[in-house]
């Protein structure tokens, strides 16, 4: 059972203590910890933001994955894209960025897109944002970063390329400024609540972290991982300790679960049965080694 | 009390100098380079530096030159900075031109909050057409439009924060409808320690100036002789004047290369080392010809410049790329100097062309650094390091006690923040100076103009 903990970011958390909680989170098992800021909780205040607190949390733990959330539906896939690359060369090979695919209040008021509230459009540029990160992740082929002292060739510019992405939405020429990190490119985590999400949001799923809708979880566990995914989490909000958490995410049919948390809570949990010890994030996760184009090709 | 001087640290992966990565102590099996990066800045720290900057351009650098450039998103790399040390602030960039406001709001915020107050911003309108068409345009925004959005962008930024939560006090919702930006609502995270990210600015243009004089707490100059320095420093204190702000609250950091060496011999020797690495089997007269806008594969290396010959009329990129032109399009004309001499020049003097290079002995370097600092040209300097670990190394064992020994520097630090170390209690909105950003929990703002 892997279990991937999100801690929520609430106003009066404290960013040393959300600090601190992740590390009693990663000393009690987990594979990895993820933060919940206001956009992702659909308040209007968090105490800070998701990813700039998870490339902090990565310079303290070490062999545990660190999550952060970013949009699908505002800002730049240029901008996404070098994020996460970047939080996985800082954090070793443990990044993993949890797509929100939500609109918060303040970020649908706060931003030139704006949704016209058409859930398959919405997923529409979700989609796109992901598949446009995927090909700038891709841009560079294995090898093309060669630090050659003799030569003084830095690197192989024929072996990486434009990706000159156009569609109504994205123009985007690429490549990526940031060499290919030690996954390759970060965990993709997207949350699932109904089955289009996990449909539209399937082929670039690693992981699926679903939310029981009113069928249940089950149906939307089998959906998310005929969609793509390549691992399934429950998510379970407060439960009671790990083995309830386990429990919920085992009788759903799901691979592992996501418990979210407030710092309290997380300080009481301990000795979480989890995936073993991995090299990166996605070995931890029990996922195939991220190849090269394997799902943009 | 002697005046003393502020130092920042431009933190790049093996130093600016573009030969620096091919030296045989510098770490190339792992890029980007972490350990390389906490290194450089706990060593600023060590010298109570006031800050080290993040320089960023968010587009791949085709081509053999130009290897300095981080290749890491900017934010995400400062929060790893800060959480690597205590005291030191951070200044890392953001575009104006390729970011939405609310999410520089949000994000700069956020670690200020992270941090303590750390942090600080340096807003670059972007230049050049491949920056662009990562970010949706087919080219290049004009130059004044860029700066008109920058200047927006930093009135919406300012703004959300001010008007952002705090502990005990509501966010006030912002209505901002303007050229480049609709902005509604509030920030969903608190209101940054003292109100807002320290600005920075780097502009040189006669728009730059402006909107650096009306905004920026720092600024990033660049003077290769004295005389243009201090031209730039008044000029910058002049128009902070007359945007109705105290000068003194905008503090110009001059760059300097130093090449330190225990003797001046051993000094030249690096300077001249690490030129080495950089030129050896580069295609220099080719470099030389595209800042020429001309072809010179067709004349004899170790003869001299055609000038006759050559387009006189440099339209070149941008400003910058003219001027260089022009500038050795006279050393060709004033000097005896082949063809191959000057391009090897024109490779390796990059660093020379943006600001004044020092290269000598730690006392030289202090001495170079006090008469500039005397002579009005600077509220301090931002080092631009060679070859980054060995230079901050030196230079903080050597150069900073002498500094310190004459006066020209703080010893410890006394202050927790950024805004602290630039001897600023509070920071209030510079681009309107009817609005306090106020500090902490007291903050609050009943200006409706700028909505």
């Amino acid at each position: 059972m892997v279990t991937v903990a999100l801690l929520r970011v609430d106003a009066d958390a404290s960013p040393s203590a959300l600090l601190a909680a992740a590390g009693s989170l990663a000393a009690a098992g987990v594979a990895g910890v993820g933060f919940l800021d206001a956009a992702d909780l659909g308040t209007d205040l968090g105490a800070t933001e998701s990813s700039l607190l998870a490339t902090a949390a990565a310079l303290e733990l070490e062999g545990v994955g660190v999550v952060g959330t970013q949009s699908g539906l505002y800002g730049f896939p240029y901008h996404s894209a070098r994020r996460f690359a970047t939080l996985d060369h800082l954090s070793g090979g443990y990044a993993g960025w949890l797509v929100r695919t939500t609109s918060s209040g303040p970020e649908s008021l706060g931003h030139a897109w704006r949704s016209t509230g058409d859930r398959a459009a919405e997923l529409g540029r979700c989609s796109e944002h992901l598949e446009i990160s995927y090909r700038l992740w891709d841009s560079w082929e294995d090898g093309a970063q060669w630090p050659d002292k003799e030569t003084g060739d830095f690197k192989d510019d024929s072996r990486i390329h434009s990706i000159d992405y156009v569609s109504e939405a994205f123009q985007v020429a690429g490549p990526l400024d940031v060499p290919p990190s030690p996954q390759r490119r970060p965990v993709i985590l997207v949350g699932v609540s109904t089955v289009a999400e996990a449909a539209a949001l399937g082929p670039w799923t690693d992981v699926a972290v679903v939310t029981p809708g009113p069928d249940g979880s089950a149906p939307l566990v089998v959906a998310a991982r005929e969609a793509g995914a390549s691992l399934v989490l429950l998510r379970v909000d407060d439960p009671a300790d790990p083995a309830s958490a386990a429990t919920l995410a085992a009788a759903a049919g799901a691979d592992g679960v996501a418990p979210v948390l407030s710092v309290e809570a997380a300080l009481t949990w301990s000795d979480v049965a989890s995936a073993p010890a991995g090299g990166t994030f996605a070995e931890r996760l029990g996922l195939a080694t991220f190849e090269h184009g394997s799902r943009t090709a | 009390m002697t005046r003393q001087m502020h130092l920042s640290l431009n933190l790049t992966e093996y130093g600016r100098h573009d030969g620096a990565w091919r030296d045989p102590a510098a770490d190339t099996s792992r890029i980007p380079n972490l350990a390389a990066y906490v290194h450089a800045v706990q060593w600023a720290e060590k010298g109570c530096f006031d800050q080290a900057f993040f320089a960023d351009t968010p587009v791949h650098p085709w081509g053999r030159v130009l290897i300095s450039p981080s290749r890491v998103d900017p934010l995400e790399m400062a929060a790893v900075l800060t959480e690597a040390t205590e005291r030191i602030g951070i200044i890392t960039t953001v575009s104006t031109t390729y970011n939405e406001p609310f999410d520089v709001a949000r994000r700069g915020a956020a670690l200020s909050l992270l941090c303590g107050g750390r942090l600080g911003l340096n807003y670059v309108a972007s230049s050049g057409d491949h920056v662009a068409r990562n970010f949706g345009h087919p080219g290049q925004l004009p130059h004044d439009e860029r700066y008109v959005r920058s200047n927006e962008f930093l009135e919406v930024v300012t703004d959300l924060w001010a008007r952002a939560a705090t502990p005990t006090e509501p966010a006030e919702p912002l209505a901002h409808h303007g050229a480049f930006f609709d902005v509604e609502g509030s920030l969903d995270v608190h209101r940054p320690p003292l109100g807002r990210p320290i600005i920075v600015q780097a502009g040189s243009s006669e728009e730059g100036r402006d909107l650096a004089a009306r905004w920026a707490d720092a600024i990033y100059a660049a003077g290769s002789t004295i005389p243009r320095a201090q031209e730039f420093y008044a000029d910058i204190k002049r128009r902070a004047a007359d945007h109705g702000r105290d000068p003194d609250t905008v503090k110009v950091m001059l760059g300097i290369c130093p090449f330190l060496g225990e003797t001046q011999e051993e000094a030249e020797a690096l300077h001249a080392r690490l030129d080495g690495y950089h030129a050896e089997g580069a295609d220099t007269i080719g470099f030389l010809g595209t800042i020429l806008e001309a072809d010179l594969s067709a004349y004899d290396p170790d003869g001299p410049l055609p000038l006759d010959e050559l387009p006189e009329d440099l339209a070149g990129i941008d400003a910058a790329g003219s001027s260089m032109g022009k500038l050795f399009r006279r050393m060709a004309a004033e000097e005896e100097i082949t063809i191959r001499q000057l391009a090897h020049r024109a490779y390796v003097g990059g660093l020379g062309n943006m600001q004044f290079v020092a290269t000598g002995t730690p006392e030289h370097v202090a001495d170079v650094m006090q008469e500039w600092f005397e002579a009005g040209t600077c509220d301090g300097f931002s080092l631009v390091a060679p070859s980054i670990g060995q230079t901050i190394e030196a230079f903080v064992t050597h150069v900073v006690p002498i500094l310190q020994e004459r006066g020209l520097m703080r010893t410890g630090y006394e202050a927790d923040t950024l805004a602290g170390h630039f001897g600023l209690e509070t920071l209030g909105v510079p681009g309107t100076p009817s609005r306090a950003a106020g500090t902490g929990g007291t903050g609050g703002t009943d200006d409706e103009a700028a909505a």
